[in-house]
């Protein structure tokens, strides 16, 4: 499937999450917190991904997306579960705040995977290669739009990867580390120098970049493309 | 137009699409629900909050704008509007108090990040208390939200921007002196 075609169809799936139409209106629910309308969402989203992505790509989105669900999902049942037998929230008890915790997961495992692949699904080198071949120059816009491409790209697999093997290697889970609990002063020290090498990393080449993207051929106004023809 | 200034252009529109980058994955990636009112604890108003003190309101403004909004889309697309809204003014303020071309002092620097601070917990609470219960009433996407469920979300609000401050001002320290160096 063309790689526009299938875009549109991710952004069309997208439409119900955002809107809450027909999801709010199909009465009747199956468990408390999930609805018959969400559920059948739920199952028409992962039905189309299977049948929009490749195999191995619609793996590491669920994947991916269960990495993102869980902790936040777990981590909040967690929080109110405390609140509860604190006393200070939640008096009716886990049944009071499981739905809510039902339809996040349900909500988050489906919206997820579909902004995932449909990040996935935009070619974002070939569109470079697009835009840097026109015949007769790039226009201003395509300038911008080439630099804010180039930069996400640099950033997403080169910057976070990057980054988070940094991470891997400085903070090992080895039992002899001898590390002392982490106060709030040394966490914020250590995200500060956390952020501030992804924000070098990520601005590193943009001056580079913008003098090489400048200097490219601009397209004149009113300057038709030429197609391909017997002729020319 | 002088190669010169178009390179400064897109030397700027780089720097917009870094700090939403970042922003965007500070927002998704670190993420602490806040039971009361599904809303959610992260660290996106770090980039916001640093882009505004580094390059100024508008470059503040727009990551505010875009970064953490697009990480909304991601799981939480009722937040979208008040995120988009609240952070982009959040970033326009800061940059605008805590930014000079020569480079601000520390305390003008604080002064800023508070008003970031002030925004951001107040901008959150309008929305949730009053904003969002309005619009409810035609729109029942929007109705995630109550007063009750606002004013519980004030202390965490307020943690998540002073924490998204601290590390913004350390940000500034280093970065900000290297750039006017």
């Amino acid at each position: 499937m063309k790689w526009r075609r299938r875009v549109a169809l991710l952004i069309l799936a997208v439409a119900p999450a955002f809107s809450g139409y027909p999801l709010a209106v199909v009465p009747g629910e199956i468990l408390p917190g999930l609805t018959q309308g969400w559920a059948a969402y739920f199952a028409a989203v992962h039905l189309l991904l299977v049948l929009t992505t490749p195999g191995r790509l619609y793996g590491n989105i669920l994947a991916a997306s269960a990495l993102i669900t869980l902790p936040v999902v777990f981590g909040g049942a967690a929080l109110s579960g405390l609140l509860h037998l604190a006393g200070l929230a939640h008096p009716g008890g886990p049944q009071s705040y499981s739905p809510h915790y039902l339809a996040l997961l349900t909500r988050m495992l489906t919206v997820i995977p579909l902004a995932l692949a449909l990040v996935a699904g935009i070619p974002f080198q070939r569109i470079e290669q697009q835009v840097l071949s026109g015949p007769n120059g790039i226009s201003r816009a395509e300038k911008n739009l080439l630099m804010a491409l180039r930069v996400f790209n640099h950033i997403v697999h080169d910057v976070i990867p990057a980054t988070l093997e940094v991470v891997r290697e400085e903070w090992p889970r080895s039992p002899d580390a001898g590390r002392s609990r982490p106060t709030a002063t040394g966490l914020i020290r250590m995200m500060t120098w956390l952020a501030i090498a992804g924000i070098c990393g990520a601005v590193q080449y943009i001056p580079l970049w913008a003098v090489e993207i400048a200097r490219l051929p601009e397209r004149r106004p009113g300057r038709l493309r030429r197609r391909a023809g017997p002729n020319t | 137009m002088p190669p010169s200034s178009q390179a400064n252009r897109l030397f700027n529109t780089g720097i917009l699409a870094a700090f939403a980058t970042l922003a965007f994955v500070g927002t998704t990636i670190i993420r602490i629900p806040i039971p009361a009112s599904g809303g959610y604890f992260n660290l996106g108003d770090t980039f916001v909050m640093a882009a505004a003190l580094l390059y100024g309101p508008w470059i503040g403004g727009l990551v505010g704008l875009i970064g953490p909004a697009l990480a909304d889309a991601i799981g939480f697309p009722q937040f979208i509007l008040a995120t988009a809204v609240v952070k982009g003014v959040e970033g326009a303020a800061v940059g605008l108090i805590g930014w000079t071309s020569r480079g601000a002092a520390a305390g003008r620097v604080a002064v800023a990040l508070a008003a970031g601070i002030l925004i951001l917990v107040a901008g959150y609470y309008v929305f949730e208390a009053l904003i969002y219960p309005l619009m409810a009433r035609r729109i029942p996407f929007f109705g995630v939200t109550d007063p009750t469920a606002a004013l519980a979300e004030i202390l965490p609000n307020i943690f998540q921007g002073v924490f998204s401050a601290a590390i913004a001002f350390g940000i500034w320290r280093v970065l900000g002196k290297k750039k006017n160096d």
